[in-house]
């Protein structure tokens, strides 16, 4: 038995709205630990790696992992019946073949639930290696949103460059081409307004810009976002779930391989 | 040639090299096969000249679209890495043995935690008293539940111990146990809704055993199933009471 309850539902709301457009179906591994899930893009070029922590949710119970294979356009379209401010719970039996969905309004007066039919899914899963990155960059996720949205007027990639002055992202395309400097920081009175580069080594990389505004939808699950970066390894998006008090509920995590240099360029 | 090929041309010029190459090679085969193409777009063989030039160039312009656009498309995977390329495929979803250690280490504690003691239910048998019945299927080492009551010193058991003998209208609910080189005792005398305290006693067809288990250093006392259990088993263990006293006070210990 698998049951899960969350008082802030509009957070699982925002989760699959910072995944759907990626991924057509993943697998939800449950444990003890929380729910979790890790998936390729259909071209493989980017991996969602999210986890929802069972101290995050209200009720938590988890007495046998599973896996939930899931349609994530259907789960987005049944989540969006859920108001913002309604409780929801999920609930799976140990070898079912549907998962239901309880949307509870915060007056108790309104009660829906829906069941959806699982998946059977062959998921591969990726080996993540913990990996001490060169660069780490640290910005309120609406200014990377907006970063990556300008850049995409002017091209398909954008060319990330961390020196210890800050971050340069440029694009070039047929209209010309574009650059936006950030620096760090230099009084930290917002933490969540704050830009902060913590560098090892100076790094350049040219990523897709089309997968960095898939992973912008899931701004509004934070303030800040992190990009981690090393020459040669994949680029890491990662944006937290905090609660009110600042303790991790979990994560959503993007991974996006470099794209192979111009040789023009 | 119309103004509008020319755009084509240009724009393409910038974009990259291929589709201008491929508009060349249109060209040429155009020209030098005007009859054979104008023979394809039929209109063109009746109406004059001109017309079939504009049939030609619009198009012309489509196929360098179509081309620009698939290999603009075809650019964009090709160029990107893999994400496999770097992180490598896990074979199977087996786990290691360290990994599932911790995983069932975790759910014991949240079964512990919470309190929970799910597919067991009590039934009334004429001799024995309550005894604990299983009524989902529980295999080898899966937790049963917890033998939760109070948790107290050797020295605090045994005078309770003395004071329980006196009233005969109490069972034997005191399991001792040794944690950390000494003698405790889990005193689960006091009626709650906890079922471990209900488990029977069977020397010899006993289904589950005692383990202990440790939560941020206080010990709990735990039943695990010690072999494959089927929904209506009478679910026993063994009490490890071997002292002759207590096997005269209850007889029932040796069986």
């Amino acid at each position: 038995m698998f049951e899960a309850r969350l008082v802030e539902g509009s957070l699982l709301k925002k989760v699959m709205e910072s995944i759907k457009d990626l991924l057509n179906e993943a697998s939800w591994d449950c444990s003890g630990n929380g729910m979790c899930l890790q998936a390729m893009d259909s071209s493989h070029v980017a991996l969602v790696s999210l986890m929802l922590k069972s101290d995050g949710f209200e009720n938590y119970r988890c007495d046998r992992s599973i896996s939930l294979g899931i349609n994530l356009a259907s789960m987005s379209k049944i989540l969006k019946c859920a108001s913002n401010d309604d409780i929801i719970t999920i609930r799976a039996e140990d070898d079912a073949d549907a998962i239901t969905f309880m949307f509870e309004s915060p007056k108790q007066d309104r009660v829906s639930d829906y069941e959806m039919k699982l998946m059977n899914l062959d998921t591969e899963h990726l080996g993540i290696p913990d990996t001490e990155y060169a660069c780490v960059i640290k910005m309120p996720s609406g200014e990377f949103s907006r970063i990556c949205r300008d850049l995409s007027v002017l091209g398909d990639s954008v060319i990330i460059c961390c020196t210890k002055d800050g971050v340069r992202f440029s694009a070039k395309g047929d209209l010309g081409n574009g650059n936006i400097k950030l620096a760090q920081s230099a009084n930290v009175d917002k933490e969540e307004e704050a830009v902060v580069v913590d560098m090892r080594e100076a790094v350049t990389l040219t990523f897709s810009l089309r997968y960095l505004n898939f992973f912008t939808k899931a701004a509004p699950l934070s303030s800040q976002v992190s990009l981690s970066m090393s020459e040669d390894v994949p680029l890491m998006v990662e944006y937290k779930i905090n609660d009110k008090e600042g303790d991790s509920k979990g994560y959503v995590r993007y991974y996006l391989a470099p794209k192979i240099e111009d040789s023009e360029s | 040639m119309p103004s509008r090929v020319k755009k084509a041309k240009s724009r393409s010029r910038k974009e990259n090299k291929e589709p201008k190459a491929k508009i060349k090679d249109a060209e040429t085969t155009m020209e030098s096969n005007q009859e054979h193409r104008s023979q394809d777009a039929q209109p063109a063989e009746v109406r004059p000249k001109k017309t079939s030039r504009q049939v030609r160039s619009v198009r012309m312009l489509s196929s360098v679209l179509n081309t620009s656009i698939s290999n603009r498309s075809c650019l964009n995977t090709s160029s990107n890495r893999k994400i496999t390329d770097f992180f490598q495929v896990r074979k199977s979803s087996r786990k290691t043995k360290s990994d599932l250690e911790k995983e069932k280490r975790y759910t014991f504690e949240n079964l512990i935690k919470n309190c929970i003691e799910d597919g067991l239910e009590i039934r009334h048998m004429n001799e024995k008293g309550r005894g604990i019945f299983a009524c989902k299927y529980f295999k080898k080492g899966d937790f049963v539940c917890e033998y939760a009551g109070e948790m107290i010193s050797y020295q605090v058991a045994k005078k309770r111990e003395e004071l329980y003998a006196q009233d005969l209208s109490i069972g034997c609910y005191m399991y001792f146990f040794e944690y950390k080189a000494k003698i405790w005792c889990i005193d689960a005398t006091s009626e709650t809704q906890r079922l471990g305290r209900l488990l029977n006693h069977s020397k010899t067809e006993g289904n589950c055993r005692t383990q202990l288990f440790e939560i941020g250093s206080k010990p709990h006392l735990i039943l695990v199933a010690a072999r494959d259990i089927e929904p209506g088993e009478e679910m026993l263990y063994d009490y490890g009471d071997r002292n002759k006293n207590s096997i005269n006070s209850h007889p029932w210990l040796a069986k």
